[in-house]
């Protein structure tokens, strides 16, 4: 299940995460909804991404994939060159140029979508938002959920519900 | 299904009335100018359809000018193209908080720019059913990619370009998209539900777009500059008069942000008018692009004077025949008129405080577009004309078909960009939320 806390500024949010997770929520079961973003300390409620790791590694990858593929091309025609050379460096230098960028500018979209979940089937279920207010979403146990309830109170949350998980 | 709610107060709900308003009804004046554009545009694809009946020989083109306003348009929008992603790359990465409101109108200008400068090489073609052969691709099929031919450079630059300019267009807009739905009904909601992919807000998603953003920026930029200087080695790897210089590729990248500013500035001048968006296009933004575009303006004249002067100074007869030309021969009246539309004109206007309005600021705008096209038509045409070998010079005249399509293409983009502006709001409500927020 998820129990969801609406707050009326991000001082309230942010300290109603670091108590949550300061009671062993982990802060991954934790997601913050607001119509614009919405800035924390750093430290309260980071959010690990590899996005620029995996861009230069879709840069790469597509990178000497493309010019492994214009080597190819080049080599696998019987031209006659009378034994000049018939790959140009440089004038492959400039595609496979362009076409490291575009993976990067594709790995970058690809990490985006995931790590954003968006296209993601299951996701968790997700409030509306209102432009006043951050909604906090937590998920947790049946057990433990009265006792978060007080905690989020505590903390500043003008409302608090439950929702069923869906699934 | 989640759906972003509209509770809204003051300042907020202000914002989504001012930007969403112009995407209800239609005008009279709205129609009337789309049906004009569009009969323009029709003209040109009836034109393009003649060359392609006919043949190429309808064109204006034949020897020894066998680049003509095709080569010359192509230049010129993928210049225009600079006005969007490039500036608003720079803008974002130096955190510049007056963007906001410039950025998507600005981003938009790329994306359909390179969609029409992106169709030249194409139109330029004649056969255009074999476009597919500047594809490289590998030749089990005996065609023989040239990947020393900067044509094929150009076509994964602009491929890569746009690409990348349509994305960076499509991710800020789809915290917009996803409020949209929530905003309108039926079939619209779908499909705005359906572009912004699940949106939510969550934090989650809120810090991947502004890192995909920041990172996105960053590669654009670089991309940006490629292009135009791929685009400038169409001339420079050649050893054409004029053509052969060291210095085209930052040339043409100062040339293609000058130009791109001035559109921008044009675009926003609309937008401000016809929207009723003036609370967000402020006179401070038209201001700082304004010394933006001065400064490119004297960018433009110290490359301009540095690639004559270094012809001049060196004499050399092939060469000094273009250069003749262009000063004081048959293309002389374009060159001075290149010279004031993009140096005097935008200096004295712009430069002199007490002149610097946001009607001078227009009128500078159009004069460099003029003088920048200019510009591409005296770089591409006098050097063919006045080729290496006397014998073979000749002149150069632009067909109904050349004159008609160029026309289209200016349609075009006015058409594209009204249609855009009825379907999306075209200032990013949430990143100008942010200001309103921290306000």
């Amino acid at each position: 299940m998820y129990l969801r806390a609406e707050f009326s500024d991000v001082e309230a949010a942010a300290a109603a995460v670091q108590t949550v997770s300061g009671a062993g929520v982990d802060k991954r079961d934790v997601e913050v909804f607001s119509a614009r973003p919405v800035v924390f300390e750093p430290g309260i409620l980071d959010r690990p991404s590899r996005m620029s790791l995996l861009a230069v590694f879709s840069a790469v990858v597509v990178g000497s994939g493309s010019t492994a593929l214009m080597f190819y091309t080049q080599l696998d025609y019987p031209l006659i060159t009378g034994g000049m050379p018939l790959n140009s460096g440089w004038a492959t230098g400039v595609i496979t140029f362009e076409l490291t960028m575009l993976g990067a500018i594709l790995g970058t979209v690809g990490v985006f979508l995931w790590e954003s979940g968006l296209l993601r089937k299951n996701r968790s279920p997700a409030p509306a938002i209102r432009d006043d207010v951050i909604t906090m979403q937590v998920r947790c146990d049946q057990e433990g959920a009265e006792r978060l309830v007080r905690l989020l109170t505590d903390s500043g949350a003008i409302t608090t519900t439950r929702v069923e998980d869906a699934s | 299904m989640t759906t972003l709610a509209t509770t809204l107060n003051g300042p907020h709900r202000r914002v989504r009335e001012d930007v969403l308003h112009p995407l209800e009804g239609l005008s009279f004046w709205y129609l009337a100018s789309a049906a004009f554009f569009s009969a323009l545009v029709v003209w040109a694809l009836f034109a393009w359809g003649c060359q392609i009946f006919l043949g190429i020989g309808v064109a204006g083109i034949r020897r020894p000018v066998f680049w003509g306003l095709y080569i010359v348009n192509f230049v010129f929008w993928i210049g225009i193209s600079h006005a969007g992603t490039l500036i608003s790359a720079i803008l974002r990465l130096t955190d510049a908080g007056w963007r906001k409101p410039v950025t998507r109108a600005a981003e938009a200008i790329t994306v359909f720019a390179l969609m029409i400068g992106g169709m030249f090489p194409l139109i330029h073609l004649g056969r255009v059913w074999l476009f597919y052969w500047l594809i490289p691709y590998p030749n089990d099929r005996l065609l023989w990619p040239n990947f020393r031919s900067p044509l094929v450079w150009d076509m994964t630059a602009i491929f890569t370009y746009i690409t990348g300019s349509v994305l960076y267009l499509y991710l800020p807009l789809i915290p917009d998209l996803a409020e949209m739905a929530s905003r309108s009904q039926g079939w619209k909601s779908r499909v705005y539900r359906l572009l912004s992919i699940g949106w939510t807000g969550s934090d989650r998603q809120w810090h991947s777009l502004e890192r995909a953003m920041k990172l996105m920026a960053a590669m654009i930029l670089a991309v940006a500059v490629s292009v135009h200087s791929v685009v400038s080695y169409d001339f420079s790897m050649s050893i054409a008069p004029m053509w052969h210089s060291t210095i085209f590729a930052p040339y043409f990248v100062a040339g293609a942000i000058f130009s791109g500013i001035a559109a921008l500035i044009l675009v926003m001048f609309a937008l401000r008018k016809f929207l009723n968006l003036g609370r967000y296009l402020r006179p401070v933004h038209f201001h700082n692009l304004s010394k933006l575009l001065l400064l490119m303006c004297l960018v433009w004249l110290y490359f301009s004077a540095s690639e004559h002067l270094t012809v001049w100074y060196g004499n050399e007869h092939i060469e000094m025949a273009v250069f003749n030309a262009r000063v004081h021969g048959e293309y002389a009246p374009y060159f001075w008129l290149m010279v004031a539309c993009n140096f005097l004109i935008p200096f004295i206007l712009l430069g002199i405080r007490r002149l610097r309005t946001l009607g001078t600021i227009a009128v500078s705008s159009v004069a460099v577009l003029i003088g920048m096209w200019l510009e591409r038509f005296l770089i591409v045409i006098p050097t063919l004309s006045y080729s290496a070998l006397p014998a073979a010079w000749g002149p150069y005249e632009a067909s109904w078909v050349e004159l008609s399509i160029t026309a289209g293409t200016f349609a075009a983009m006015a058409l594209f960009y009204m249609i855009f502006a009825k379907i999306f709001p075209i200032i990013a409500i949430w990143e100008y939320d942010e200001d309103v927020s921290a306000s």
